[in-house]
């Protein structure tokens, strides 16, 4: 029979070092085992399960405070993995810098040609709309840009993979109460000027409660109308898929520089044209969900799931030009 | 490769209560300093507590004899080293000076 903690221990093994095996996972293993043991040994059934659970629990959460500590302690990793690193973040701020201008042009545009109803702080609202497209495309180009040169080992897309879990966990933050208030701020700002205008929420306005009450035909306080369940099915996962939109992104411009070395204009050429595919795809795919040729679950995540497609056969296919892997996310060397 | 700097002596409350015990007990298992330590330390984060204390160079640790039983894993001792003692050391008797300072 398997003693306890062996499965999790085979596991582990395929992730951290040895060094971290042999002073972290080790000792939570035979501790477990030992105390599971005695209790079994000495017939308290109940107790040897609680001590199994508490356990694991335990076991988890130790890989969890390792994995952060590792990642954080910066002063373990080389000085060419900061300098990547620093530099991947830094072109990925000022790319997503970029785009938030870019898209804020047409309606400053706006501002400029009818001044007398558009005030130009309002266009300030329309800021946080920006975010969950430009804070993918940021992460792109900063991987392609920033470590188009360098093998990452995997400590460093480790530290890349959770920069854009946390930048996706932001953008559905900003998707769910940030940009509703805003939106709804800005109609405010825009149409409430007029004399008995009063400015309703629409479906952009709900938040992502709300709009699971309207999938279910429920009615939702403080909103005049109900909206077609479909749409806002869409809507709602269109938001869960379009904020997670980072992390594929990462996985795409990672799979590219994992193993090989780009040219400046190839890697901006994969990074415009991952964007620009992936945001045709999520339209083309959000409106197969509207007519209903889509469940809205996979119209709204069709262009997730073609991007992580492209970064697995990338991965798979990928040159076996390689230097080797250095460290681990999980080492405490 | 650049020079490392040299790295500033920390001791962190977990880390001292560990030093403390390991000092009086001599050689503990993590699951003993968590139950010796009336629920200060907590058996999720020992383990990163000794890793990092290790790399520190506060204590060192040894395998026990493997378990009688077949397959089980042999546990883990932890003992202080000289440095961790004067690390405790230094750093107990520099908070009772700061202490003492203040209640002046």
């Amino acid at each position: 029979m398997t003693k306890p903690g062996e499965w999790l221990r085979a596991k582990a093994a395929r992730l951290c070092s040895r060094n971290t095996m042999e002073r972290l996972v080790d000792p939570i293993v035979a501790d477990l085992q030992k105390e599971y043991g005695e209790s079994v040994t000495s017939g308290r059934r109940w107790r040897a399960r609680a001590i199994l659970v508490i356990g694991y629990v335990g076991f988890a959460k130790a890989l969890l405070l390792h994995g952060r500590q590792a990642m954080l302690a910066t002063r373990e990793w080389s000085a060419d993995d900061r300098r990547a690193l620093g530099r991947a973040f830094l072109i990925a701020a000022m790319t997503a810098a970029v785009v938030i201008v870019l898209l804020e042009i047409p309606p400053l545009l706006k501002i400029v040609q009818n001044p007398s109803r558009l005030r130009a702080a309002s266009v300030f609202y329309l800021i946080p709309q920006t975010l969950p497209f430009a804070i993918p495309v940021g992460i792109a180009l900063g991987i392609l840009l920033g470590l188009r040169h360098k093998a990452t080992g995997r400590r460093v897309t480790a530290a890349i993979v959770l920069v854009s879990i946390v930048s996706s966990a932001a953008s559905l933050a900003a998707l769910n109460w940030i940009i509703p208030a805003s939106n709804q701020a800005f109609r405010r700002a825009i149409f409430e000027d007029r004399p008995g205008w009063k400015v309703g929420r629409g479906v952009n306005e709900l938040t992502l409660a709300e709009l699971r009450m309207q999938m279910r035909g429920e009615r939702v306080p403080d909103f005049g109308f109900s909206i077609d369940p479909r749409v806002a099915g869409v809507t709602y996962h269109f938001r869960w898929a379009s904020s997670v939109a980072a992390v594929p992104f990462a996985v795409f411009a990672l799979s590219l520089v994992r193993r090989r070395s780009l040219k400046r204009w190839v890697a901006i050429i994969c990074g415009v044209g991952a964007a620009a595919g992936y945001y045709a795809i999520l339209d083309i795919g959000v409106g197969f969900a509207r007519d209903g040729t889509l469940p809205p679950v996979a119209g709204a995540w069709l262009a997730n799931m073609v991007l992580l497609l492209v970064a697995t056969a990338f991965a798979l296919g990928v040159t076996t030009e390689t230097t080797p892997d250095q460290g681990g996310a999980l080492t405490t060397s | 490769m650049a020079p490392r700097r040299p790295r500033m002596l920390t001791l962190s409350s977990k880390e001292q209560l560990v030093l403390e015990l390991l000092v009086r007990e001599k050689e503990l298992y993590g699951l003993q300093l968590v139950a010796s330590s009336s629920r200060r330390l907590k058996r999720g984060t020992i383990y990163v507590t000794l890793g990092r204390m290790e790399d520190k160079g506060y204590i060192s640790s040894r395998l026990d004899d493997p378990p009688p039983e077949a397959g089980g894993l042999p546990r883990r001792l932890y003992r202080p080293t000289s440095l961790g003692r004067r690390v405790l050391a230094a750093w107990t008797s520099a908070t009772r000076n700061v202490l003492l300072e203040f209640a002046r």
